[in-house]
């Protein structure tokens, strides 16, 4: 029996520390962007300006597809190498209005193509255009977008200078949250950008493969976009992702390009979040399985099958597992062994302290603009809750001074059973944390939602609410429900620099 | 793999290629900025473990 309980212990121990896996690899992943100066592209690169078509999927973009247009018709590129392919998935706005207007004033530089029939989804939108382009031989490159973003002057030679190297199969470049004012959720996605894609993405380029190019800056040559057949994926949903796997496995590079800047507008709120994000978990299973010969296997011309990428991969498709896991075996520890859940859970907390702390700061000063705009969403991503065990776990000695101050001037003793409640919460609290988060989403569609919602993502993390998306998207995809793709709702918000 | 060379892609200008040049050069240095300001991240979080460590255990 001893001996059972001693395996079960160390069982749980385990867990917890299995918790701080994902955590040592997001540390491992910024380290990584430290020496990212050591891998640029730049070398094979030179002035390159290839015929270039802009292939923009659109329904019912009237609000915003016009201003688009008329950003990428000033972009710094010869005019007489661009053209503008607006896919018009049977609109019911004046989305075709705008784009024949568009068309009129930039004769031979933007083409309206109609879908008769539609509601099949961005993709099937997107091979529509891909036929028609490719029908002819003008086409050198092309730029897959999005019809809200909106690109920097600068930005699209940029991309295409890497294509110089016939190595290149495609480019992505570095989207930014543009919605100004804004609101506290576009700035906790304006933070999350910087570490999503300027330090993820540099950091995969330093491991020699990228996991995703950005679905609304996506160069391809010609020569890639023909070999992987000239089309996009459509059974599922993150047909982005697979195009870039597919473009690896193919052995072309796939380069992140960090100065080449695309704005796009993002949702605004948390069921305007969770419809966009629960798309793309979705689709990030959908991959997973898609690709299960591919994992931690050596593949003989790309490194999709490298164990860092696989690593970094699977700790954040599988970040709610490992939180409920700790947090579950925590709890069991507290009633079986009160101390060793405690000391677990340093082990744990003290991990979760020094990512905290490396990964905000560094993310602050890695797009210092952005950050300066989003660092009171950085310092709250994990939750109030959460950064305030982080501080308690940083000054234990303050804050247990500040907790018996406040407890003896609210007239309640300090005794060792409120103690053990607190550790006890705090166990709960890793993965509790999700849900509250996603009562935010609950109650943002109610009375007083607008005061509620927020309140819950702040108190619960915005973290924790992309986890609480991911283990929906689990469920999801264990039920085999509906693929359908969701459209995230546009409003042309956006203020972008010149 | 090494595919064909890219086609032509149009005469590129002096003015171009000096862009190019300046571009990539600013580029550069500000990749190894993230390094430096990476080594400091790093030694923030060494001065609050030594902080609490030695101040606020």
């Amino acid at each position: 029996m001893t001996d059972f309980l001693l395996a079960f212990k160390s069982l749980l121990v385990a867990f917890v520390i299995l918790g701080a896996v994902p955590l040592l690899v997001a540390n491992y992943q910024f380290l990584l962007v430290g020496v990212h100066f050591r891998r640029l592209h730049y070398g094979k690169c030179r002035p390159y300006f290839p015929r270039t078509a802009i292939l923009i999927p659109a329904w019912n973009e009237a609000a915003v597809i016009g201003t688009s247009i008329d950003r990428l018709m000033l972009l710094d590129y010869p005019r007489e190498r661009l053209r503008i392919y607006v896919v018009d998935d049977a609109s019911t706005d004046a989305t075709p209005d705008v784009v024949l207007a568009k068309a009129a004033q930039y004769p031979g530089n933007v083409m309206h193509l109609r879908r008769d029939k539609g509601g099949e989804g961005k993709a099937a939108t997107l091979n529509h255009g891909l036929a028609e382009i490719l029908a002819d031989d003008w086409m050198q490159a092309i730029l897959i977008m999005d019809s809200d973003v909106i690109y920097e002057r600068s930005s699209l030679r940029r991309m295409t200078r890497h294509l110089a190297d016939p190595e290149v199969g495609s480019v992505t470049a570095y989207i930014k949250e543009g919605s100004r004012p804004g609101n506290y959720m576009t700035r906790f996605i304006g933070y999350e950008y910087i570490t999503a894609q300027a330090a993820a993405r540099r950091s995969q380029e330093v491991l020699g493969v990228i996991a995703c190019l950005a679905g609304g800056a996506q160069l391809h040559s010609r020569a890639n976009v023909e070999a992987i057949g000239g089309r996009v994926d459509t059974t599922t949903l993150a047909e982005d992702t697979v195009t870039t796997f597919e473009t690896q496995k193919g052995g072309r590079k796939v380069i992140f390009e960090p100065h080449a800047t695309v704005w796009a507008e993002e949702p605004g709120s948390i069921v305007a979040l969770w419809k966009q994000r629960l798309r793309w978990a979705r689709g990030n299973v959908q991959v997973t399985r898609r690709f299960k010969s591919v994992w931690f296997r050596r593949q003989p011309n790309n490194r999709l099958g490298s164990f860092s990428f696989g690593l970094l991969w699977f700790c954040l498709l599988l970040l709610p597992v490992f939180m409920l896991l700790a947090s579950g075996s925590l709890i069991i520890l507290f009633f079986i062994d009160y101390q060793l859940a405690w000391t677990a859970f340093h082990v744990l907390w003290l991990t979760n302290v020094i990512t905290y702390i490396f990964i905000t700061s560094y993310t602050l000063v890695i797009d210092p603009g952005i950050g300066r705009h989003t660092w009171r969403q950085a310092v709250l991503f994990p939750g109030l809750i959460n950064v305030t065990i982080l501080v308690a776990a940083i000054l234990p000695g303050p804050v247990s001074w500040l907790g018996h101050e406040l407890a003896t001037a609210a007239g309640v003793g300090v005794t060792p059973g409120w103690v053990r409640g607190i550790e006890l919460f705090t166990y709960i609290w890793l993965s509790a944390c999700m849900g509250v988060a996603f009562l935010g989403k609950v109650a943002e569609s109610r009375r007083l939602g607008r005061f509620l919602g927020p309140l819950f993502v702040y108190i619960g993390g915005y973290g924790p609410l992309l986890c609480a998306i991911t283990t929906a998207a689990y469920i999801k995809e264990l039920r085999h429900a509906e693929a359908t793709w969701d459209k995230t709702e546009k409003t042309g918000k956006m203020v972008v620099p010149t | 793999m090494s595919g064909p060379p890219p086609a032509a892609a149009g005469p590129v200008t002096a003015e171009q290629v000096q862009v190019f040049e300046d571009e990539v050069s600013d580029a550069i240095r500000y990749e190894r900025g993230l390094a430096i300001k990476c080594v400091a991240c790093i030694l923030l979080v060494a001065v609050i473990l030594a902080l609490r460590v030695y101040f606020f255990g």
